[in-house]
């Protein structure tokens, strides 16, 4: 997961500032985390714009254009039903990052109410947490496609196994994040002042939790994409003809010896956008975490 | 003295599991009348804090617990008390302050939104209405640019003004008590001297009644109008601040005040009290303060001394009080 080396490649802050810097100066300082930015971004206008950067449709067939090599009127050539590839790479991104998206936001709801529930009232600290124990027990992909298996194969069902499988990860996170910010003197303060406990979780103890949250949540968003495209592969994910990149690679790797292409395009996008939340992820983590930032300010 | 605004009767605070219990407050009774200031005063670990904190039910359950006792407020026994009763209480009738003023705000929020956030809790204020009332109270504490400093985070004030936050905050609601928690111990000693002169002025003021919780007897001194000394988990001495000082009754009291180092003589090394706190675990038997008491005697080792009256309103609990009656 996370490197902790990128704390050392951290830039130097501009000497000699007045005021501290600001966390957006922070991150835009950043190097590794204005990498992962730029990848995403450039992911994200992808998908935003897929409609107006195609070519051909995603799924329009030419039956005597199979297998073109890169060329001008193809960028990234042809696949095995002669689709134009760049055009469903777009479209993949697309809904890759929308499940993506979609995943990172449920497991942020669902995995944030366990983890504070649990943090927050000793007492339902022991069900939630061994629940989420027998969750996290089984190998996630191996979950994942139980899940999206019985529920039948759909962009909507990906998203709700996902979601489940990638609560219990958040929930702990989120969990250890309370358990310590529950003891802070300002919860007692609040308490004293006749607080009650659901004020006090939704005022005191969540805004100050958020940070690792957030954290966890690209992470999240990058296993999701993955993990999508591996489900997809396999056949339990959004069915084909639809053009994601887990679909995509599973139609190419029958030709994997005559056109290894229809392969590495979809597997380089799904590697680099990983890599990019991951490097986004870990900038934010190196910023917010005041434990890092004495070494980094 | 006046009906007692709050009385507490023969508080228990235990913790651990039942039957392996630890008590750390044993059998404290104290009474606190309208308007008055009351210092408890004691080594750290002696209980004064979660006496304090008892008074409010804010002691962590598990593992701690009230096991007994009475804790009356205007008729109400607040050792039994339903959580939402405690509700209504907390910061609107008893308020408290805390010993670390970094710690105890909200770093994510304006103090002006902390400050009104008891006015909306307890008198249903509107943002607005909290707002003015919030700057109202920031006037009254002494903060300079009141206006501006409503929209400023906590880690742009510096410790004292932070507390004068936090007094601010307890103050909002206009409790009858304040309980005050080592206010002054995480600040600069010219910071305390102004802190404290701050509670002083608002008490009589405001006609609230304050328990000053500390372990610095100068700062007792300076504004306590009664004074309990305590000694793990019991009350060893209580009586006006005057009488205590002057003539100190319980052995520990005495050598509490014999530790203060003064400027007029040159000392070589600093007076202490042999010995330490007794841990929970492992209380002496009879009177807790005996291993160290530079006066002990046989009947100290056996039982429990009863509290002696060593002259009207001034207790001491020493089966030797009467030869220090008239020592100094």
């Amino acid at each position: 997961m996370a490197s902790v080396d990128s704390v050392a490649l951290a830039p130097d802050e501009p000497a000699g500032a007045d005021r501290p810097p600001s966390l957006w100066q922070r991150l835009l300082g950043h190097r590794l985390f204005v990498t992962g930015a730029v990848i995403v971004v450039f992911m994200l206008l992808l998908a935003i714009f897929a409609d107006l950067i195609q070519i051909l449709p995603p799924e329009k067939m030419q039956v005597r254009l199979r297998f073109q090599t890169p060329s001008f009127s193809f960028p990234l050539g042809t696949d095995n039903y002669g689709r134009d590839i760049w055009s469903r790479l777009a479209h993949g991104a697309r809904l890759s990052m929308a499940i993506g998206f979609a995943v990172a936001l449920l497991t942020g709801i669902t995995g944030t109410a366990n983890g504070v529930f649990a943090g927050y009232f000793r007492r339902l600290d022991g069900p939630l947490m061994r629940l989420m124990d027998a969750l996290m027990a089984f190998p996630a992909i191996l979950l994942a496609i139980a899940i999206a298996a019985a529920l039948g194969p759909s962009a909507f069902n990906a998203v709700i196994a996902l979601s489940i499988v990638y609560t219990p990860r958040t929930a702990r996170v989120v969990r250890a994040t309370v358990l310590v910010v529950r003891e802070m003197d300002y919860v007692a303060a609040a308490k004293a002042c006749g607080a009650r406990d659901l004020w006090i979780v939704w005022r005191h103890v969540l805004p100050n939790s958020i940070a690792p949250l957030l954290v966890q949540l690209t992470f999240i968003f990058a296993y999701a994409i993955l993990a999508e495209a591996i489900l997809s592969f396999l056949g339990v994910g959004p069915p084909p003809p639809a053009p994601t990149w887990g679909n995509m690679i599973a139609e190419g790797k029958d030709y994997l010896r005559e056109a290894p292409l229809l392969c590495l395009f979809p597997g380089v996008a799904v590697a680099l956008i990983c890599l990019g939340l991951n490097l986004l992820g870990d900038g934010l983590r190196d910023v917010l975490d005041p434990r890092l930032r004495v070494q980094i300010g | 003295m006046a009906e007692p605004l709050l009385r507490v009767e023969d508080l228990r605070v235990v913790f651990g599991p039942p039957g392996r219990e630890q008590v750390a407050v044993d059998g404290l009774s104290l009474t606190l009348g309208p308007g008055e200031v009351l210092g408890i005063v004691g080594e750290s670990g002696c209980g004064k804090t979660l006496t304090a904190l008892s008074i409010l039910r804010l002691i962590p359950n598990p593992p701690g617990r009230i096991a007994g006792g009475q804790i009356l407020f205007r008729g109400q026994d607040l050792a039994h008390a339903s959580e939402k009763a405690m509700n209504r209480i907390r910061g609107k009738e008893i308020s408290m302050i805390f010993q670390e003023p970094m710690t105890a705000l909200n770093p994510v929020f304006k103090i002006g939104e902390q400050i009104g956030e008891t006015l909306r809790v307890h008198d249903g204020l509107t943002r607005a209405q909290a707002r003015s009332g919030a700057l109202q109270m920031l006037e009254r504490v002494g903060i300079s640019n009141p206006a501006q400093r409503l929209g400023q985070y906590p880690h742009e004030l510096s410790g004292g003004m932070r507390q004068r936050v936090m007094i601010a905050i307890a103050l909002a609601c206009r409790p009858q008590i304040l309980i005050a928690d080592e206010p002054t111990t995480a600040l600069d000693v010219t910071i305390q001297a102004q802190i404290l002169l701050l509670l002083r002025e608002l008490q009589s003021e405001l006609g609230m009644a304050v328990v000053l919780i500390t372990h610095d007897l100068g700062v007792v001194a300076q504004v306590v109008d009664r004074v309990a000394v305590m000694y793990a988990g019991r009350i060893v001495e209580e009586g006006s601040a005057a009488a205590v000082f002057e003539r100190p009754s319980h052995p520990y009291t005495r050598l509490l005040l014999e530790s203060i180092p003064t400027l007029d003589q040159q000392q070589d090394r600093l007076q202490t009290i042999p010995g330490m706190v007794p841990s929970l675990s492992n209380l002496p038997a009879g009177c807790r303060f005996h291993p160290r008491c530079p006066d002990v005697r046989p009947a100290c080792r056996e039982a429990a001394p009863a509290s002696f009256e060593v002259a009207p309103g001034h207790r001491a609990a020493c089966i030797a009080v009467n030869n220090y009656r008239h020592a100094n």
